[in-house]
């Protein structure tokens, strides 16, 4: 009964995992959750004196544009043309999975990401979760 | 004091002039380095603008291009215009600010064509970011040149304006200085002008003082004749020497001629006129008559001056009164007449001494000759010889048998032969002394002739042996000697014959001589010696006399040739000073050598050997 508990809680707990998202900034970045659109969309480049290098997971971007940015991927693509066209900014990295994006982040200053998994806790900062 | 004042007007405006000046070039300096550095960079950052601005233009329409599907041409033609604008600025040479920039642009501008759709560009957004990025750096670089020299500009020009602010103090504080300085100075030189004007005034007025002072003192007058004698001034003590009173007597020409002897008048007046029309110094000399009748002897010393007003001449001069002077002048004529009488008379007296001094010296030779002779004749040989012709006269009947046989007549011969032999001496003796005794006289007469020399005569210089006048001399003297048994002692070496006045030289060697004995006979020692020595000297001979008597004490050694001085009881202090004078008008010398009382003395006359030309007077 406790394994089949144990199972089960880990069920739960994997398909809460699946359906949440974790928005991780490189260790030290201590990122505002209510900027995380304006960085993903170009508009906030900098914290304090860092560079903000926001990087998209391939994987998870779907969830990332409807939950946090609320836009779908045609919107956000023309946004960043424009973006990049007008502004001269270039749009984030695109990363295929999260352990990719968990990589990125760790190893580049300023890194920001998001995960579909729960982030470990050495390496990066967990800024919010949606 | 004019030109001092000027050199501080001088530095006072250099002072004033010079710091705004150096600013001015500054300022000038600056502005144009300023106005280079603008001129250069002020297009250049245009261009960048402009370059920048196109671009923005270009991605504005690509960033549209994403809503409308196409690149408008304005877009387009803004790249070209970018790719442009950073070839300009890249051939100005700025190539390592433009870099790649224009690289970059110009070959989106190839290959972006007009009207170029979306899905061209998306392919080259990392090449418009890349150009994007480079515009902007191109143009952040351009302005930041730019603003650096307009920074630089307005800090210049703020160093200018504190510059011009500090050149502004220094020149308020210079003038300040220099004011101040200056009104000091001027005001101590005018200090010491009015102390120098005080000074000079005091000075003046000493010299007044001074001047009436020494006037009166010197009774002098001074005077001034302008216009010709028609201006006549006298100072006060010009009236006091004219006994005129200056309330009374106003000085002219003419009035002043009055007061002029009548018979100087003329030569005065002369004078005057001269010393004016020539511009000649006046120098004369007259009588003045004053109202008491007592007359002046005037000097009057002058000379001509321009007068400073009008350029006229004018005649300053001064009247000293010489009758003082005068007076003692005629007081002097007076006494030097009587001074040469009394010095002929003393002349006369002098030469009369000389020659009763010598006579005597001679005479001495001449009495004793004389006593000699009469001596000889006083002797009782004429006696005997007169008692031989009694006894021949009373035997004259048997004068044969009284010679043959009687005791008295066989002695008779041979008493004659010894009378005769007798006679015959005495008669050679007599001679000698008669010989003697005509030199001596003939020397008297001479010494009477040589004094006449004194009266314009010339001696007679002739040649002779130095040894003959010696004997001569000693001649003159040997009896003497004899008599108080001085011993005579002769050294003589050859010398050359000498011309001389040859009684001058006896005349001095006879006093020497005579001294010489009269030292030793003084002495009273037994060994009485008188030596003389004839030797050579330098272009002559001397003859020295050299005794061993009293000596000469050492006071007297300076005094032994003076007229007058003797140490004999009986001397007349002559003898020794002829002697001298005569040893000079020889052109030799006589000199005295005693080494002190009881030590003898030598006195030697050096003669040349060729007297000079004897002129007597």
């Amino acid at each position: 009964m406790i394994w089949t508990f144990s199972l089960l809680l880990a069920g739960v707990c994997s398909v809460a995992a699946a359906d949440d998202l974790f928005l991780i900034c490189h260790a030290g970045v201590l990122l505002e959750a209510a900027d995380v659109r304006d960085v993903f969309l170009g508009e906030k480049q900098f914290l304090n004196s860092i560079r903000l290098v926001p990087a998209d997971n391939l994987a998870a971007q779907p969830a990332f544009l409807e939950k946090v940015l609320k836009m779908n991927a045609i919107k956000y693509a023309a946004t960043w043309a424009k973006k990049s066209f007008r502004d001269g900014v270039t749009p984030p990295a695109a990363v295929a999975n999260d352990s990719a994006v968990l990589e990125f982040v760790r190893l580049t200053p300023g890194g920001c990401g998001y995960l579909m998994t729960v982030p470990p806790r050495e390496g990066v900062s967990l800024i919010a979760k949606y | 004091m004019k030109r001092a004042t000027d050199k501080l007007i001088a530095l006072q405006f250099l002072a004033v002039v010079l710091p705004i000046a150096v600013v001015l070039l500054v300022q000038m300096a600056a502005d144009a380095r300023r106005a280079a550095g603008l001129e250069h960079s002020r297009p250049l950052r245009i261009l960048a603008e402009e370059a920048r601005a196109n671009y923005k233009t270009f991605t504005n329409g690509a960033a549209d291009a994403v809503d409308t599907g196409t690149l408008g041409a304005q877009s387009i033609e803004a790249l070209h215009t970018t790719a442009a604008r950073l070839a300009e600025l890249a051939n100005r040479g700025e190539t390592p600010i433009v870099g790649d920039a224009a690289a970059v642009v110009e070959s989106l501008a190839a290959v972006i064509p007009t009207g170029a759709t979306l899905s061209t560009l998306m392919p080259l957004r990392a090449r418009v970011i890349q150009g994007d990025v480079l515009t902007k750096a191109v143009d952040d670089e351009f302005e930041r040149r730019d603003e650096f020299v307009v920074k630089d500009a307005i800090a210049s020009a703020v160093r200018q304006k504190r510059a011009v602010s500090a050149a502004l103090i220094i020149t308020a504080i210079l003038t300040v200085l220099f004011v101040l300085a200056t009104r000091r100075r001027l005001k101590a030189r005018l200090e010491a002008d009015i102390s120098k004007e005080r000074q000079r005034r005091a000075e003046l007025e000493t010299i007044s003082l001074r001047f009436g002072v020494a006037t009166r003192a010197a009774r002098a007058g001074v005077y001034e004749l302008k216009r010709d004698g028609l201006d006549v001034w006298w100072s006060d003590t010009m009236h006091e020497l004219y006994a005129q009173s200056p309330q009374v007597f106003k000085p002219t020409m003419a009035s002043w001629l009055e007061l002029i002897h009548p018979d100087d008048r003329r030569s005065a007046q002369t004078a005057i006129t001269t010393a004016m029309s020539e511009h000649s110094q006046l120098r004369s000399q007259y009588r003045v008559v004053r109202p008491d009748g007592s007359v002046c002897h005037i000097a009057s010393l002058a000379a001509v001056a321009t007068d400073t007003i009008d350029a006229s001449p004018r005649l300053v001069g001064i009247d000293l009164d010489i009758t003082d002077r005068v007076e003692a002048e005629e007081r002097e004529r007076n006494l030097q007449q009587q001074l040469r009488d009394a010095s002929r008379q003393a002349g006369m007296a002098e030469i009369a001494t000389n020659v009763l001094h010598n006579v005597g010296n001679v005479l001495n030779s001449v009495n004793i000759s004389a006593s000699l002779v009469t001596d000889r004749v006083k002797k009782p040989k004429a006696a005997g010889l007169a008692k031989v012709v009694a006894l021949l006269k009373e035997h004259a009947a048997d004068l044969a048998a009284f010679v043959s046989a009687d005791q008295r007549g066989k002695h008779l011969p041979f008493y004659l032969a010894q009378l005769s032999e007798h006679l015959s001496l005495d008669q050679q003796a007599t001679l000698l002394e008669l010989e003697s005794l005509r030199k001596n006289i003939d020397h008297i007469k001479e010494i009477v002739s040589m004094q006449q020399s004194y009266s314009k005569l010339v001696g007679v210089p002739e040649r002779l042996a130095v040894a003959s006048l010696v004997d001569d001399a000693l001649r003159m003297n040997v009896g003497s000697f004899t008599r108080h048994g001085v011993s005579l002692k002769c050294e003589f070496n050859d010398v050359p014959e000498i011309v001389v006045e040859k009684h001058k030289v006896l005349q001095i060697l006879v006093n020497l001589l005579r001294n010489a004995k009269h030292a030793c006979e003084a002495s009273g020692r037994p060994d009485k010696q008188v030596v003389m020595r004839v030797a050579n000297q330098a272009n002559g001979v001397q003859i020295a006399v050299t005794d061993n008597g009293i000596g000469i004490q050492p006071e007297h050694m300076t005094r032994i040739f003076s007229h007058g001085f003797t140490t004999k009881k009986d001397g007349h202090g002559f003898g020794l000073h002829s002697g001298a004078l005569a040893a000079r008008d020889l052109g030799g010398a006589l000199r005295v050598d005693s080494a002190g009382p009881g030590h003898g003395a030598t006195f030697t006359l050096e003669l040349p050997l060729k007297s000079p030309e004897t002129v007597y007077g």
